[in-house]
């Protein structure tokens, strides 16, 4: 139920590929909703439809992608049937994006100074001068040292850290009141992820800015977000808070997505014998060749006749924990 | 007597001198011999071109400026024409409407062609399809073909000739910038100009235009040449630049029908526009080579 504090509701999001024949769903009737001010992290393995509900709320689908039906709710309009001039306008100044990639989602031949400053100036029609102060603000903000200097650089002569950086400053130039994360930290190195990681808690805390987290990175996920969405195939499988999700998992796949996370603690205090790391047999199956029950079935310890015909709906156990499985939510 | 060295002169001096862009630029211009040559040779034409009405010893125009059809010698360098004029004077001025034809073809061509081929990979989809179906089409043909239908068309004059070479070469330059957009537009760049905001003319004008431009430079400097042959050719075919102007094409026309007896009458232009058609091609490759040394080391 959207509640007065809903910044986004997304609400039975159905993405299609195609047409005819070849046509696949992509996303099946996606449901969840995020509050101001909270992290919320979508977790699920690659192709399981991370990336594209973060591109279906920029309205960036690619052209064979096309949105079959839901609605996605920033406050109360619909950025699904929002006119094109709209939704220009809510890019960057209301909902903005990280990438995963630093290293090419930068415009190598313009400054960054140049990049920083773009949107502010149409956004918000500043002069170039206002713009240049808040862009040097932005930097500062973000940790960048020597902020004039970077102005001036070129996105080449930054590290991975530095992008990314700069990115996240582009991202938070017009105060908006979300901040899409796709892998904001995947292509990066560890102490660089951690930092980057803290910036983003600190940018939250401060700015009171939401974020969504796209990662199949748990312990990124772990740090940062509040609650939890666990997506399969296209579906959101189960919902929770960030500490109820890791402690007690009720879904089949977020168990196993949680025993397949190596551990530090387990081998340090384990003994001699190497622990073997649980997997999931199996793979995701194909978009093209799915069925009407669970798509988890072919993979599920404890599926039954029911799962493989049926969808289960997703059901709640408690205000904040719901689940789709008939097993463990009849 | 002091043993301690004083600080100030043990302080190595700076090792190296920071190597900043435009001096490494500078530095593989002058290693690279295609770049070096070719643009010295045209900035040579162009300097002959700027100051013609100085170096030229004669008027171009001038009938009788000496014996018709005179051989090279001291006087006429060249020797002189049917009419008596002094060819190297025309080989100089000529070098300005040379000059003048490319800029103004390649200018057209390009100007179009990039709008043409950018519009049409940005869009993609089935507009972009048939707009760059219909340039195929006219790819097929011979550009020379296209301009002589044009100029047949518009009517015989020089200016005519520079429209009809410009928009001869428009489906050259509108493939090679579809090619480079449609690479671009799928780098995350595109996108995260998009998630802030720019809109679609922004985005191209803005983001896209200044990584496509580069290798439009190389393309454009090549097209050059072949800009300079097509008017050169038209004018040859009485379809360019009219009598009495001097123009290199043209006077190998006239000058053809003295060829097995008096040939310096097509030696002076004929030399000239391979000279400048050899340093555009050359300065072209150099300037690919200093944008892009991936593909020099490849090819080497």
């Amino acid at each position: 139920m959207p509640v007065a504090t809903d910044l986004l509701d997304i609400q039975d999001l159905t993405v299609t590929f195609g047409g005819g024949s070849s046509r696949v769903t992509a996303l099946h009737g996606v449901s969840f909703d995020l509050r101001k001010g909270e992290t919320l992290a979508l977790v699920g393995e690659s192709g399981s439809g991370k990336s594209l509900t973060a591109l279906s709320i920029m309205g960036l689908l690619p052209p064979e992608g096309h949105v079959a039906g839901g609605r996605v709710m920033l406050g109360s309009e619909d950025l699904l049937t929002q006119s094109r001039r709209d939704l220009v306008r809510t890019r960057g100044s209301r909902v903005s994006m990280v990438f995963q990639e630093p290293m090419t989602s930068l415009n190598p031949v313009l400054t960054v100074g140049r990049q920083l400053t773009e949107g502010l100036e149409f956004h918000r029609g500043a002069t170039r001068a206002a713009a240049k102060a808040r862009a040097l603000d932005l930097l500062k903000l973000v940790g960048l040292t020597q902020p004039e200097r970077r102005m001036r650089q070129y996105p080449h002569q930054l590290s991975g850290g530095m992008r990314q950086r700069v990115m996240i400053a582009m991202a938070l130039a017009c105060e908006p009141d979300l901040i899409i994360a796709d892998e904001p930290t995947t292509a990066l190195d560890v102490s660089i992820q951690a930092q980057i990681i803290d910036l983003m808690l600190d940018i939250k805390e401060r700015l009171g800015t939401a974020i969504l987290l796209i990662t199949h990175d748990l312990g990124v996920v772990a740090e940062m977000a509040d609650r939890i969405a666990v997506l399969y195939a296209g579906h959101v499988i189960e919902i929770a808070e960030s500490l109820t999700l890791f402690d007690t998992p009720r879904h089949p796949y977020t168990e196993g997505l949680l025993a397949a996370v190596p551990r530090l603690d387990v081998l340090v205090a384990g003994t001699t014998a190497r622990v073997r790391l649980a997997e999931l047999p199996g793979s995701v199956p194909s978009p093209a060749d799915r069925t009407n029950g669970c798509p988890f079935t072919p993979r599920c310890p404890i599926a039954t006749a029911r799962c493989a015909a049926e969808m289960p709906p997703m059901t709640p156990l408690d205000a904040a924990h719901s689940v789709a499985c008939w097993e463990r939510a009849p | 007597m002091s043993v301690v060295v004083p600080a100030a002169q043990s302080l190595p001096a700076p090792l190296t001198r920071m190597a900043s862009p435009r001096r490494l630029l500078l530095r593989r211009m002058l290693r690279s011999r295609s770049f070096l040559i070719g643009g010295g040779i045209v900035v040579f034409v162009a300097l002959v071109a700027i100051f013609a009405p100085g170096l030229a010893p004669f008027d171009p125009d001038r009938i009788g400026a000496g014996k018709r059809l005179a051989a090279p010698g001291a006087k006429f360098l060249l020797g002189t024409d049917e009419f008596g004029r002094d060819i190297l004077s025309r080989v100089i001025f000529g070098a300005r409407y040379t000059l003048y034809i490319g800029l103004v073809a390649v200018g057209i061509g390009l100007l179009c062609g990039v709008v043409i081929g950018a519009t049409a990979a940005y869009a993609g989809g089935w507009f972009g399809g048939l707009l760059m179906r219909t340039i195929d089409l006219l790819y097929t043909f011979p550009d020379v073909l296209i301009a002589l239908g044009l100029v047949a068309f518009l009517g015989p004059n020089l200016t005519n000739a520079m429209i009809a070479v410009g928009i001869s070469a428009i489906p050259y330059y509108a493939r090679v910038t579809y090619g480079v957009v449609l690479s671009e537009r799928q780098k995350p760049y595109v996108d995260a100009a998009q998630v802030v905001g720019a809109g679609h003319l922004r985005v191209v004008v803005r983001h896209l235009m200044p990584n496509v431009l580069p290798p439009m430079i190389v393309v454009a400097s090549l097209g050059f040449s072949a800009a300079v042959l097509s008017a050169a050719a038209l004018s040859f075919l009485g379809l360019g630049a009219q009598p009495p102007t001097p123009e290199w094409g043209l006077m190998l026309s006239t000058g053809r029908n003295y060829i097995t007896r008096d040939p310096w009458l097509v030696i002076g232009p004929g030399v000239a526009i391979f000279i400048t058609v050899m340093a555009f091609n050359l300065f072209g490759d150099g300037v690919r080579d200093l944008l892009d040394p991936r593909q020099r080391q490849r090819t080497q």
